[in-house]
């Protein structure tokens, strides 16, 4: 589905990512982690196209995605973003989910099609959302906003969901909750989903692959298992972890050691 | 929310409208109190006193003039005293003038207060609102002021003479509703109180803004397509928008005076909007003409 | 449900063609020339001349400088996602003042909307100039230059001001303070053809603005072309508001208040929001400007004061009625 080909980029003069290399395969739920700093954020832009590489290339679906046009991104790959600003002026859930749309309305189309409306009700009722249709999107609770703001990526009938830090600012409850949605999306609609999490827990439990990035450049890349050892954590986040199996779900499980020095 | 220009433009705004309905209260003050003697040297700051000084035979008394007298010969040697309306107190007094004449205007009242105190005479007259009466009236104080009384009295016998003799021709003749364009930014005429007014009426027209109080109204172009004059005048105040215009604004081709071809721009540069002697030797007869569209002798 | 939502927007267009029909009417009947209504009917010469050769052109140019605020100031405040922006504030009018000085120094001013115009071009150029940065539009860099220009060409036009003979600070004056007065109907059919058809473009990008509202970042997920996006938009905006201030001048709160008003009435959707505040600024101006030319007459207001009173104080009375939410 897509493929990373040894991707260098950065911000004005600064290089922020090194040689990127990996591929996703269909049905992936990938998870990107890293410390603050270790680029995950700019890996995601790289991808979505926002940031156009400084070398290397992104194939996206066998073509790179430099030469494909926005709109046809936009029918194949949705972007979750974390959901920080309220749009500056009110809009309803439904218009806000009906924005999903955008890449499947022509120039001169005025409105939107029955169909269109008939896709918002279904991701709205994947998401649970179909009771806050009226509301406005300042109104709703973090995790409320987090499930619409799905809805809409969904809207777009993606075959690919990016997903930078969904859970940031949810509590533990809404944190599940959205997480399982995106899981049973991911199993039951066939939708890989690429997620960039800063929580290591989650992620374990979540993604079937995980690449771990060290300050600029893939550290390691697998299993969560093979990656989340408390040799990487410590060698990577510079900080004293043990690892233990998750009692409930079997998946590693990191613990942070408070009062200790930090190392090296 | 409001740009800065706009919040300038109102006081700006505030400044000019005083200027221009502001000094119809001003007494016309006579003589200086504090003059003494002949006065040698005179700081002009109007150009209807630079005008008359000049008739007086005083032109080479003047050491300071405004900008606004440049249309004048005489003046190309004499020192201006700073911009259009912002008469410099520094220059003045480094002019040492014995005498400064002052326009009357707000701007300028500030100037003749600190002149004052400085011991520098002044003396002002009222050139706005009082009409032809304040043009004698000028040129009798300037007379005496200067001690040329027995010229200013042969200027006001010739323009005495004028008057009447203008009044002789155009008695019988039939009186043309006449319209003066004074401003076109918007659309600024002459009534009652301006001496334009009363020059029109000397001349045998019928302003057609004459039912209104105010020396220098803002119309509409409404007004002037109502009223229908049969000659427009364009005094030429040194700008080069001329007949053309006025002929392109929509609606004002059925005019009477459009119709008829009888716009003038074509008045000499200042003779109708100086209120000084000129404006009745020269500005009178020219005027007259136009209206009657013929030569008076 | 599709069906629903069209059917309102339609009424709301139809409703608001009807006032904008009522309230022309009403400028045409009212005026500092006293025509009685049976005249009007039946006009003899002068009647008709005022009639549609004065009022009419102030009212299609009331009409089109109104539409043209009102939806410069949709689009850019659409554009910067910032309530506050109305179309003046990325340095048109300040071009554009700037421009009128000078024409008026130089004495051409039997032109003074070309030469608007192209100061107005001068100054959005200039701003588009400097945002851009490697080839990406800045749209906090445009605000920010836009505001600067803005002072800047306020500063040189008061520096013009000081200098000039007292009737040309008048010309410039009376420009600066906004007229519906523009007698050249060249000038009056140049701005009209200019900003509708600059208006009926902008509709089409009402799924854009629609968008961008959301953030740019996130348009650009959703699959818009942003760059490009931004580019039309921005000059759409500057070129619609150039095109009006060059005619009539500068009307300060059209712009601003009538997008929030529109939005407070209709709601946030571009689609319904771009027609809607074209007619609604043409219907407020023109009232605004038939109110300027009758309430001292023959006196006549500057058409901004009137705007600045009456917009403000109705903005502010609505909005501590509700907040600024969408209305249903």
């Amino acid at each position: 589905m897509l493929e990373v080909k040894k991707v260098s980029v950065g911000y004005n003069s600064t290089e922020v990512l090194r040689d990127i290399d990996f591929k996703v395969s269909s049905k992936d739920f990938l998870g990107i982690i890293g410390p603050n700093g270790s680029g995950k954020t700019t890996l995601l832009r790289v991808i979505s196209k926002v940031l156009r590489p400084w070398s290397g290339e992104v194939i996206f679906q066998g073509k790179n995605i430099s030469q494909i046009a926005n709109p046809e991104i936009a029918r194949q790959m949705a972007v979750v973003g974390q959901g920080r600003q309220d749009p500056i002026f009110p809009l309803s859930v439904k218009e806000f989910v009906l924005l999903g749309r955008t890449p499947y309305l022509r120039r001169f189309q005025l409105m939107e099609s029955e169909r269109d409306l008939k896709i918002v009700q279904e991701v709205m009722g994947l998401t649970d959302t179909l009771g806050l249709e009226e509301r406005c999107i300042e109104d709703l609770s973090g995790g409320e906003r987090q499930r619409v703001v799905i809805a809409q990526a969904l809207a777009q009938e993606p075959q690919f969901l990016l997903l930078d830090e969904p859970t940031a600012h949810l509590d533990i409850g809404h944190q599940i909750e959205v997480l399982d949605l995106i899981k049973r999306l991911n199993e039951g609609e066939n939708l890989t989903v690429l997620m960039v999490s800063h929580d290591l827990n989650l992620a374990a439990d979540y993604c079937n692959r995980l690449i771990l990035l060290k300050q600029g450049r893939i550290f390691q890349e697998g299993s969560p298992r093979e990656i989340l050892t408390y040799q990487n954590i410590e060698e990577v986040y510079e900080t004293l972890v043990v690892v233990k199996e998750n009692p409930i779900s079997s998946n590693p499980h990191v613990f942070l050691v408070p009062g200790r020095k930090k190392m090296r | 929310m409001s740009t800065p220009i706009q919040d300038t433009t109102i006081k700006i705004l505030v400044l000019v409208q005083a200027l221009l309905i502001g000094c119809s209260n001003l007494p016309s003050e006579g003589p200086a109190s504090s003059l003494r003697g002949v006065p040698q040297r005179i700081v002009s700051l109007a150009p209807a006193y630079t005008e008359t000084l000049i008739e007086l035979g005083l032109a080479d008394r003047i050491v300071g003039v405004t900008p606004y007298s440049d249309y004048l010969a005489e003046t190309k040697n004499i020192r201006k005293v700073g911009g259009y309306d912002q008469p410099s107190l520094e220059k003045i007094v480094s002019l040492k003038p014995d005498l400064v004449l002052l326009a009357g205007y707000v701007g300028q009242r500030s100037i003749g207060e600190a002149l004052e105190r400085l011991g520098i005479p002044v003396a002002t007259f009222d050139l706005r609102a009082r009409g032809i009466e304040g043009v004698f009236e000028m040129v009798q104080g300037l007379g005496e002021l200067c001690k040329r009384e027995e010229q200013a009295r042969e200027i006001l016998a010739q323009m005495q003479r004028t008057i009447d003799e203008v009044k002789v021709w155009t008695k019988g003749l039939a009186r043309p509703r006449v319209y003066v364009e004074v401003g076109y930014n918007p659309l600024f005429t002459c009534a009652k109180g301006s001496f334009i007014h009363e020059l029109i009426a000397m001349s045998g027209g019928q302003n057609i803004a004459s039912d209104i109080n105010k020396p220098y109204p803002r119309i509409s172009p409404e007004f002037v397509i109502e009223r229908d004059p049969q000659v427009i005048i364009l005094p030429c105040m040194g700008r080069r928008y001329g007949k053309q215009s006025l002929l392109d604004r929509s609606g004002w081709q059925n005019i009477s005076a459009v119709k008829a071809g009888r716009v003038y721009d074509d008045l000499g540069p200042q003779i109708i909007t100086i209120p000084s002697p000129n404006l009745i030797l020269n500005g009178l007869p020219e005027l007259a003409r136009r209206i009657h569209g013929k030569e008076l002798w | 449900m599709v069906e629903r939502k069209l059917k309102r927007w339609i009424t709301l267009i139809v409703l608001l063609s009807v006032i904008l029909a009522a309230i022309s009417l009403l400028a045409l009947i009212l005026g500092p020339a006293r025509i009685p209504l049976a005249e009007i009917l039946h006009p003899g010469q002068a009647a008709r001349a005022i009639l549609f050769k004065v009022r009419l052109p102030r009212i299609v140019l009331g009409f089109v400088v109104g539409a043209a605020l009102g939806v410069a100031g949709v689009i850019f405040q659409g554009m910067f996602r910032n309530p506050l922006v109305e179309p003046y504030t990325l340095g048109v009018s300040g071009g554009a003042a700037l421009g009128v000085s000078l024409s008026v120094i130089l004495q051409v001013d039997r032109v003074l909307p070309l030469s608007g115009f192209l100061g107005a071009l001068g100054a959005i150029w200039l701003v588009y100039f400097i945002a851009r940065q490697r080839g990406y539009l800045r749209i906090s860099m445009l605000l920010l230059t836009g505001v600067m220009i803005s002072f800047i060409s306020s500063a040189l036009i008061l520096l013009l001001m000081s200098l000039v003979h007292r009737e040309q600070l008048h010309g410039i004056l009376f420009w600066i303070m906004g007229t519906m007065g523009e007698t050249n109907l060249g000038f009056i059919r140049l701005a009209s053809v200019f900003i509708l058809t600059g208006i009926v473009i902008s509709f089409f990008f009402a799924r854009d603005l629609n968008a961008l509202s959301l953030g740019e970042e996130e348009a650009f997920h959703l699959g818009l072309n942003t760059e490009r996006t931004k580019r039309i938009l921005f000059a759409l905006g500057s070129l619609v508001a150039g095109a009006a201030v060059s005619v009539s001048g500068m009307i300060g709160f059209v712009g601003l208040l009538i997008p929030h008003f529109v939005r407070m009435t209709v709601g946030t959707d571009h689609r319904i929001l771009l027609p809607c505040s074209g007619l609604a600024g043409g219907v407020f101006l023109i009232g605004a400007d038939t109110l300027a030319r009758t309430i001292i007459s023959p006196l006549e207001l500057p058409v901004g004061v009137v705007t600045g009173i009456i917009g403000g104080s109705v903005f502010i009375y609505l909005l501590t009625r509700r907040s600024l939410k969408f209305g249903r």
